[in-house]
């Protein structure tokens, strides 16, 4: 007699799996703040500049890559080349394939800056709108409730507010821009240093709350 | 006979890249609410039509740490759901529950529970038919170009000739909706009384269609509007004076059922959601 007997998960698939379960809880609730696990997997090359990437957006990024899919790199605002050490690294690990930003199905951005870059890449189109690009970009720290982006839309009751300190203005703005155009759009996760992660899918309207607190109506 | 311990499986039966490429599937499908999103179905132990597109997405959802609880038709204890739970239970090894309140994933068919579900619970259904569009344009390719034009009006061509024919939207189950005022959405064959739970719901809802390849998700506080006329609006199942047999509620969707007596029988109606049910009995005894 056969038992079918529940092989318990690698360290990996287990990682794999909580991963995908905060990226989703933070996909489908824009403005909830949720802690992404630690990466088992260590020694990552560095960026251009000579700094370490940002493991936790490395390590989502590549929870949902494989053979099937394709992949793209910025530091600051410039494209990383394919053959540079991380896009090998990653690329060696996941089989996903390095490939021009217009053609990327995931788009890992390591600086904040890099947001300018998001009009590059893929928006899907009205017969698939799901082929688009799922960019994951870093920055320096997510606060919950913080005051400077105000969020809207499917997923938030009422509306939500998040603070993103240490992103330039110019990178709030690329973040704002291209916007309610759904169905059509990029979806994005943020990850800071700590590892928080904030979604904001293309259904979200992002406004700056600051600039709307300065000017408040009737001024 | 020694019992051969068979441990080729992977935890949750299917491959890593399989659960990937659904990962990726869902988050497209939570990015675009209401859109139908394809996907490899695997094959599974289970045969197409039976409930693999749930199956295979709570099998790419489930970690270790999940409390799942599976129903068919709001009972826990039918063949479907008892099947479809043995076998992820077996791969996964992973508490199973028959108490809503006490889940965190729900697999279900045909129904949704009646107790409300919260903000840490995710809700997955299984999907026979994805495309509310077939009705009036079977060619599938038609249909995608027809969703993706947001070109409903042969749907509600199809609404208005009901009601001239039969006097009233004669939708029994299947409910269209739009949802987020863009894609039309087949809501599975839930019945009317739960189509309201979709709309600016707490929880998300996750829909796998295994034999037709599809995904589609409806996330948490997303309007979902069904279908309707002024004059005629959205209805739901309710019945002024509608009661449970067994536990007294008026406010549940109801089932009916014949029970043979000495008297030669007579029509009963009950909860379609057993646990519901019975916990409203066990405190109706508690407090007697």
């Amino acid at each position: 007699m056969t038992t079918i007997v529940a092989a318990p998960p690698t360290p990996l698939e287990l990682f794999n799996g909580r991963t995908f379960r905060v990226l989703l809880d933070c996909l489908a609730r824009p403005g909830r703040v949720g802690q992404l696990p630690v990466f088992p997997l260590a020694d990552l090359p560095r960026l251009p500049d000579g700094t370490p990437p940002n493991p936790t957006a490395v390590a989502a990024c590549m929870s949902l890559l494989d053979q099937t899919v394709s992949f793209a790199q910025a530091a600051g605002e410039t494209w990383m080349s394919v053959d540079h050490p991380l896009t090998r690294w990653i690329a060696l690990r996941s089989n996903a394939h390095p490939v021009a930003p217009e053609a990327a199905d995931f788009a890992l951005l390591h600086d904040p800056a890099g947001a300018v870059l998001l009009g590059a890449l893929k928006q899907g189109t009205l017969l698939c709108p799901e082929q688009s690009c799922t960019a994951f970009l870093c920055v320096p720290e997510i606060v919950a409730g913080g005051a400077m982006l105000r969020l809207t839309g499917p997923g938030i009751a009422g509306e939500a507010t998040v603070g993103l300190p240490g992103v330039a203005p110019t990178a709030l703005e690329a973040l704002i821009a291209r916007r309610g155009r759904f169905p059509l759009g990029i979806d994005i996760f943020l990850i800071d240093r700590r590892g928080y992660c904030l979604g904001l899918p293309r259904t979200t309207q992002v406004a700056q709350a600051c600039r709307l607190s300065a000017y408040p109506p009737g001024a | 006979m020694s019992a051969n311990i068979d441990q080729l499986y992977n935890f949750a039966l299917l491959d890593e890249d399989a659960k990937r490429a659904i990962r990726r599937s869902l988050l497209k499908a939570v990015a675009l609410p209401g859109h139908l999103v394809p996907f490899a179905s695997r094959d599974l132990p289970i045969a197409r039509g039976w409930g693999t597109g749930g199956l295979q997405i709570t099998l790419a959802l489930v970690t270790p740490d999940d409390t799942l609880k599976v129903i068919d038709q709001g009972d826990d204890e039918s063949v479907n759901a008892v099947n479809l739970r043995r076998l992820i239970t077996r791969t996964t090894g992973i508490t199973t529950t028959v108490d809503t309140a006490a889940a965190t994933v729900i697999q279900t068919r045909h129904r949704i529970p009646e107790e409300p579900l919260r903000d840490d619970q995710i809700l997955v259904l299984q999907v026979p038919m994805a495309d509310p569009l077939r009705w009036v344009e079977p060619h599938l390719e038609r249909a995608t170009v027809m969703h993706g034009e947001a070109d409903y009006g042969k749907m509600w061509v199809y609404l208005y000739e009901s009601v001239v024919r039969a006097g009233d939207l004669r939708i029994a189950s299947q409910y269209p909706v739009i949802v987020n005022r863009r894609y039309l959405m087949d809501t599975t064959p839930i019945p009317r009384w739960d189509v309201p739970k979709l709309h600016m719901a707490e929880t998300l809802y996750l829909f796998g269609a295994g034999r037709e390849k599809r995904i589609y998700a409806v996330p948490p506080y997303t309007a979902v509007e069904p279908l309707q006329f002024e004059d005629y609006p959205f209805r739901t199942e309710y019945r002024p004076g509608q009661r449970c047999a067994r536990c007294g509620a008026e406010n549940a969707f109801l089932t009916t059922h014949f029970v043979a007596d000495a008297r030669g029988g007579r029509w009963e109606a009950t909860c379609s959601d057993a646990n519901y049910c019975a916990k409203r009995r066990a405190q109706a005894e508690a407090t007697a």
